[in-house]
């Protein structure tokens, strides 16, 4: 099994908890983007903008780069890809267990 | 568990029949000995110590070999009700670097067989739980939204 980090696992669930950071995360996934460009369909203000971006990057989910006075954004897949990994990690780990006990009942006597 | 602190964990769920009593299914998982001779399948991976102090509060450890050395979990007792729930906590340095994690058996009857219902839920800390607003089922949808 894959050895996860726990601490930012915790961090990668947290900043995926929020409604409004999952809708970045999806308009991201569809290209990199200015922060400009990110904060209007959500109707919001860019600090509110700058402030959910600022937990999404502090989970590692989200890169910022400032190219000359734009700020670009872009998707960084991996972390999200650890969080589901741990899932499957375990559902390997539990599935293979429960065949096991499968087979444990059956040669044991009641 | 209420369904409200379901929403606020990250889960998974897997099930299997078996054409035994529930009653012997309960005790493989209580059982030391028992539990110590079904837990490590893998090829390779031999159990070397069960301990298991069953109530409300007592303690458990499953301590493995495997070829990459030693490894396992320990954890407490939540909820214990033969034939038919067993809730315990899971934290495993290996794998979760010792996170806790909540591990739930459930064994229906059904006709002469038991179908068992584990759920295994990781939490998320007292900060995130604060500010969490949306169930994890959100989560994952928006996981393969994102083609993840």
């Amino acid at each position: 099994m894959v050895q996860f980090s726990s601490s930012s696992l915790d961090s990668t669930f947290a900043a995926l908890s929020d409604p409004t950071r999952r809708a970045i995360l999806a308009q991201l996934s569809l290209g990199e983007c200015a922060v400009s460009d990110l904060a209007q369909p959500f109707s919001m203000t860019l600090t509110a903008v700058a402030k959910h971006l600022k937990v999404l990057e502090g989970a590692g989910l989200v890169q910022r780069q400032k190219v000359g006075r734009v700020v670009h954004c872009r998707l960084d897949a991996a972390r999200m890809q650890e969080a589901s990994e741990w899932l499957a990690g375990y559902e390997r780990f539990w599935r293979t267990r429960l065949d096991a006990l499968g087979r444990y009942l059956d040669e044991t006597p009641d | 568990m209420s369904t409200a602190t379901q929403t606020e964990a990250i889960s998974l769920q897997v099930s299997q029949r078996y054409p035994h009593s529930r009653e012997k299914v309960f005790r493989a998982w209580t059982d030391p000995v028992a539990l110590k001779s079904w837990f490590a399948p893998a090829p390779g991976f031999q159990c070397t110590r069960t301990e298991i102090d069953l109530r409300v509060g007592g303690e458990y450890l499953i301590e493995m070999m495997s070829p990459k050395g030693r490894h396992g979990a320990k954890g407490v007792y939540r909820e214990i009700d033969p034939p038919s729930k067993l809730v315990f906590t899971w934290s495993s340095e290996c794998w979760d670097q010792g996170a806790e994690t909540l591990v739930t058996i459930e064994l229906f009857a059904v006709g002469n067989e038991t179908e068992l219902v584990l759920t295994h839920e990781r939490f998320l800390s007292e900060e995130a739980r604060d500010s969490h607003r949306q169930g994890w089922t959100g989560v994952l949808e928006s996981l393969g939204r994102i083609g993840l």
